[in-house]
């Protein structure tokens, strides 16, 4: 009966994280989410890009990220300190084992640099996260103006 | 029992609808706005003062900003298209921290992006280095200019909150970063329907 009990949960994870339609990378347990892009107010500067990675494993590092929309994306972070906002590029994101990370306004983000061509609202873009041992993980992003 | 509940409830909720809570600061006490001239996206003379009659969203911050600025100010379009989507008494002012690169012409291509769905209700202005620093020490805006590694080049740190003023050209409410554009429209629209709230 406990058997039964376990199977079905774990048979209810599964519907649920499929219609959130996330992407897993391959034997890993990444899961990623909710990914989307600011489109520039002024088409040639950059655009940014948020997600959130949630880590069923061992302890993983977001390491970078290509599209065929932007020649450069570089992983930056957005901190608060004192009452002073400032933003600087960072070399990883970590993944927590059995955690999350998430990219969010204000907080980590990829900064989308020589936009391929202009994004507009409701467009779909596609990225590959490069992770260091899940390896790349492509997602689907839309393009909203939040 | 069950009606006491319903009773209890109803009270409840006729004293959340009278009072208000407040996610903006107001200043103590409640005093004129400090006025500043600098130039608008059209390479106008623009004093802040012009906007006296409307109630004014002021935020500071730069183009370059792929992160923190354009959340900013989609929020103040979000709490313009709430309360005042098709009026004049809602206006938004965005100065520049960064005059070296944000040029008037730079500043009429990034407001006119969140203005698209009204008529001129965003302002961005920039200026001289000593005026956009007049213009920042007036609301106690710090900023500074980081060197990057970033491929986008140099990024500015700054004060990300949101000044509001009411149509006396009186400062009434300071908004930390992270409020979200409802508690923003909720405040705004409480101090327009009860202008004599302190």
């Amino acid at each position: 009966m406990k058997r039964l009990t376990i199977i079905g949960v774990v048979l209810m994870l599964a519907v649920v994280m499929a219609a959130c339609g996330g992407s897993s990378g391959g034997g890993s347990g990444l899961t990623v989410s909710d990914a989307w892009v600011r489109a520039p107010a002024i088409a040639d500067q950059p655009g940014a890009a948020y997600l959130v990675i949630q880590n069923n494993g061992a302890a993983d590092k977001l390491l970078s990220v290509t599209s065929d929309v932007a020649q450069t994306i570089e992983l930056h972070e957005s901190m608060m300190s004192g009452n002073m906002m400032s933003m600087s590029p960072v070399p990883n994101i970590e993944v927590p084992a059995n955690g999350k990370a998430e990219l969010k306004p204000g907080g980590f983000h990829m900064m989308l640099m020589g936009l391929t061509r202009p994004l507009k609202v409701g467009d779909k873009v596609q990225l590959t996260l490069n992770f260091e041992k899940a390896g790349k993980i492509p997602v689907t992003a839309d393009v909203r103006d939040q | 029992m069950k009606q006491r509940w319903i009773a209890l409830m109803l009270i409840g909720l006729l004293l959340a609808a009278c009072s208000h809570t407040f996610a903006g600061v107001a200043p103590n006490p409640i005093g004129p706005a400090p006025d500043f001239a600098l130039t608008d996206e059209t390479g106008q003379p623009f004093k802040l003062s012009e906007l006296r009659g409307k109630w004014v969203l002021l935020a500071y911050g730069y183009t370059h900003c792929p992160d923190v600025c354009p959340l900013t100010l989609s929020h103040l379009r979000d709490v313009k298209k709430a309360i005042d989507p098709n009026g004049d008494q809602v206006q938004v002012a965005f100065v520049t921290i960064d005059p070296e690169r944000d040029t008037a012409d730079i500043m009429r291509q990034y407001v006119g992006h969140f203005d698209q769905q009204f008529t001129q209700k965003f302002k961005g202005l920039t200026g001289t280095p000593p005026e956009i620093a007049q213009a920042a020490q007036a609301y106690n805006v710090k900023y500074e200019k980081k060197e990057s590694t970033s491929a986008a080049g140099y990024s500015m740190g700054h004060t990300a909150e949101v000044y509001l003023i009411d149509p006396q050209f009186n400062w009434r409410m300071t908004f930390p970063f992270g409020v979200k554009a409802e508690e923003i429209a909720a405040d705004l629209q409480y101090l327009m329907q009860h202008p004599e709230t302190k």
